[in-house]
């Protein structure tokens, strides 16, 4: 049975990871806010920007296009990984919104057929690079995050399935854990995390999302940015980047 | 300076770059299309290492770590194993073409290679020759001017006083693929357009060597004295036979000259193939040869210009066209680029090789280059090598079948 104490470390331990995790946004953010290097040269050609590369570049985004065209085996991993996280994220919304939006709940069938999904594409990914890079490129970040969400939609995809804890007792954990007064005020969730079934699987999957989240990838949210910039080049460049007089 | 100082190393890079290096995912994709990690299997070189690395310096330096931590001397061998390792880059741009997030490799790597010269710790081996040999002689190989083109100029081209169109030899053209210049200007005369040159004393180094080595202190004394000399013979349009000096001219010469250039740059297969397209040139005698062609990252990946030389190609009667494995924006470094020729020249020759050994494969007759650090790689990398082929520059080649 888990202990107060621990209930409260817990919780002060999510709020510190995400605190942590906005602050190190917003650090970030403010550097790519910077304008160009106060050196000399150009930072590459400023081609005009225009609807059209915004839908070209949405849809590089959406269909990792880029990926598509340098590794196709692995692109059909990484797709089906990214729309089903998204999928999975989207359903998780309940626990951490209140009231809980419509879209969340007609999204709720598709999230719980994407966790089972989830896992699958994870490892699939896995054996792919693998085998691809057979321990000669193996980078320990990308294997940390990959085994990160591999285990953690596991956990996700067996407690769907298996052990069923009190999803009541798990939405206000988390609305607590959300909630610096409550937090500080020394008031417990009504229905606390102990003694609910499958609390163990729980906890895992809560912590490991937690370390994940701390050491969450700066390029989820630089990449659209930078997908978008290199769509920009590729299309100035097209026909003649200097054409003649 | 020290490799050590204080200052973060963020200063070279702008907003945007920052953003690319927090885009990096580490998936190693673009590892499978770098040359250098090719021939060395060195993975110190691969973009995600030198990304991480300097991400790691930045956080020691300026990041939230050193706001809290009060920061951190960053190891000694880690700095000087970085610079090798983005030095010994040939800045061809293959990894940015390939990234899965768009990266722009191509000018990432300058900018923190100026870092890396900023805390004395590059540039390495000759580049640091280069800009001594700049200033005493004009040029990065510390030749005379007089040897610069007058040894063909005189006899085989009319180079008009001033005109709009002028033509730019570069360096590494007049001094190390001379056939190349040569080339050029019989297809320029050929054409008819009257067509102005600088002196051999005035026409100095565009810069790009000083640039990509990080060393921008003589950079905008050479921009100023050159686009003022080509403005004052009322060119508008400069034609050049080295990608990289497009590339420089294109891109960086407006910053260091202090607004728009009054000319615009053009390689000179893009003047060529307009010319020919034109009807203002054309092509009297056939080929019967199998010729393939190798795109010059600067021209490909830098400018996008990648059909203007097969277009040239394919007009030649008999001319058959064959093409690498790699080829277009996804072609393979010679070896040379990124002033990386010189220093690490047995990458250079194993990775020129490659390319060697598949022209030689796809039983080729010739092997047709668009860039002067190519051709000059070329030459060595033939030498003393099992297997041979003919190597040729497209204008040189043109000039045969006027
Ligand atoms: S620019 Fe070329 S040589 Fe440098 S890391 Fe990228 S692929 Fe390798
Ligand atoms: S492909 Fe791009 S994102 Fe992936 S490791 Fe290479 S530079 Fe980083």
């Amino acid at each position: 049975m888990m202990a107060e104490g621990f209930l409260y470390f817990l919780a002060i331990a999510a709020l510190l990871v995400y605190a942590s995790f906005i602050i190190r946004t917003a650090v970030h953010l403010a550097s790519w806010l910077k304008g160009p290097s106060p050196e000399k040269p150009g930072h590459g050609q400023s081609p005009g920007g225009g609807n059209k590369n915004i839908r070209a570049a949405a849809l590089d985004v959406i269909f990792l296009r880029r990926l598509f065209r340098v590794n196709r085996v692995l692109w059909v991993g990484e797709w089906v990984f990214h729309v089903s996280f998204l999928l999975v994220l989207i359903r998780h919304l309940r626990y951490f919104l209140t009231p809980v939006p419509q879209f969340v709940w007609q999204m709720q069938s598709a999230g719980r057929a994407a966790g089972y999904v989830l896992p699958f594409s994870l490892l699939y990914i896995i054996i792919i690079k693998a085998a691809a890079n057979r321990g000669r490129q193996m980078f320990a970040y990308n294997y940390f995050l990959l085994a990160g969400f591999f285990l953690i939609s596991s956990l996700g995809a067996l407690m769907t399935l298996y052990f069923y804890p009190d999803v009541v007792a798990v939405k206000e954990f988390m609305m607590f854990s959300l909630d610096p007064r409550a937090l500080f005020s020394g008031a417990l969730p009504e229905s606390p995390l102990a003694g609910m079934s499958g609390e163990v699987p729980f906890l895992a999957h809560f912590l490991l999302a937690l370390t994940i989240l701390f050491y969450l990838p700066t390029h989820i949210f630089a990449a659209p940015f930078t997908i978008y910039k290199a769509r920009r080049r590729d299309e100035s460049m097209k026909g003649n980047f200097y054409p003649s007089p | 300076m020290n490799s050590q100082d204080s200052f973060s190393f963020t200063r070279c890079l702008s907003g945007g770059q920052l953003l690319e290096l927090d885009a990096c995912t580490q998936c190693g994709e673009c590892l499978k299309y770098c040359p250098v990690q090719e021939v060395t299997g060195d993975r110190s070189v691969s973009p995600p290492e030198k990304i991480r690395h300097f991400k790691e310096f930045i956080k020691k330096t300026s990041g939230l770590r050193r706001w809290l931590f009060a920061g951190g001397r960053i190891d000694e061998n880690l700095l000087q194993d970085f610079t090798k390792a983005v030095f010994e880059c040939t800045t061809c741009g293959a990894c940015g073409q390939a990234c899965t997030v768009g990266i722009h490799t191509q000018r990432l790597w300058p900018m923190l290679r100026r870092e890396m010269v900023k805390r004395g710790l590059g540039p390495v081996g000759q580049q640091k020759e280069t800009p001594e040999a700049v200033s005493r002689t004009g040029n990065p190989y510390g030749k005379p001017s007089g040897e610069r083109f007058s040894w063909f100029l005189a006899s085989e081209a009319k180079v008009a006083e001033k005109a709009k169109l002028g033509y730019y030899a570069g360096c590494t053209g007049a001094y190390e693929a001379k056939p190349m210049v040569r080339g050029d200007v019989l297809a320029l005369s050929r054409v008819g357009e009257p067509f102005t040159m600088l002196p051999p004393e005035e026409e100095v180094c565009c810069g790009f060597p000083l640039f990509i080595t990080g060393q921008f202190e003589l950079l905008e004394g050479l921009v100023k004295r050159l686009a003022g000399a080509y403005a004052a013979k009322g060119v508008e349009t400069l034609i050049c036979s080295c990608p990289c000096c497009v590339n420089m001219i294109s891109r960086d010469w407006p910053s260091f000259y202090g607004r728009r250039l009054p000319f615009r740059a053009m390689h000179i297969s893009q003047y060529i193939d307009r010319a020919l397209r034109d009807s203002r040139l054309s092509i009297a005698k056939a080929l019967d040869e199998r010729l393939i062609y190798h795109d010059p990252c600067y021209l490909s990946r830098g400018l996008g210009i990648t059909e203007e030389p097969r277009d040239i190609l394919s007009r030649i009667p008999g001319a058959k066209l064959l093409e690498f494995e790699r080829n277009r924006t996804n072609s393979r470094c010679c070896g040379s680029g990124g002033a990386a020729r010189k220093v690490f020249r047995d990458n250079a020759l194993a990775i020129f090789r490659l390319a060697i050994n598949e022209a030689c494969e796809k039983k080729a007759d010739r092997l047709v280059l668009s860039c002067p650090a190519c051709y000059s790689v070329a030459g060595a990398a033939l030498e003393g090598y099992d297997r041979q082929v003919d190597v040729v520059d497209i204008m040189e080649l043109l000039s045969e079948v006027f």
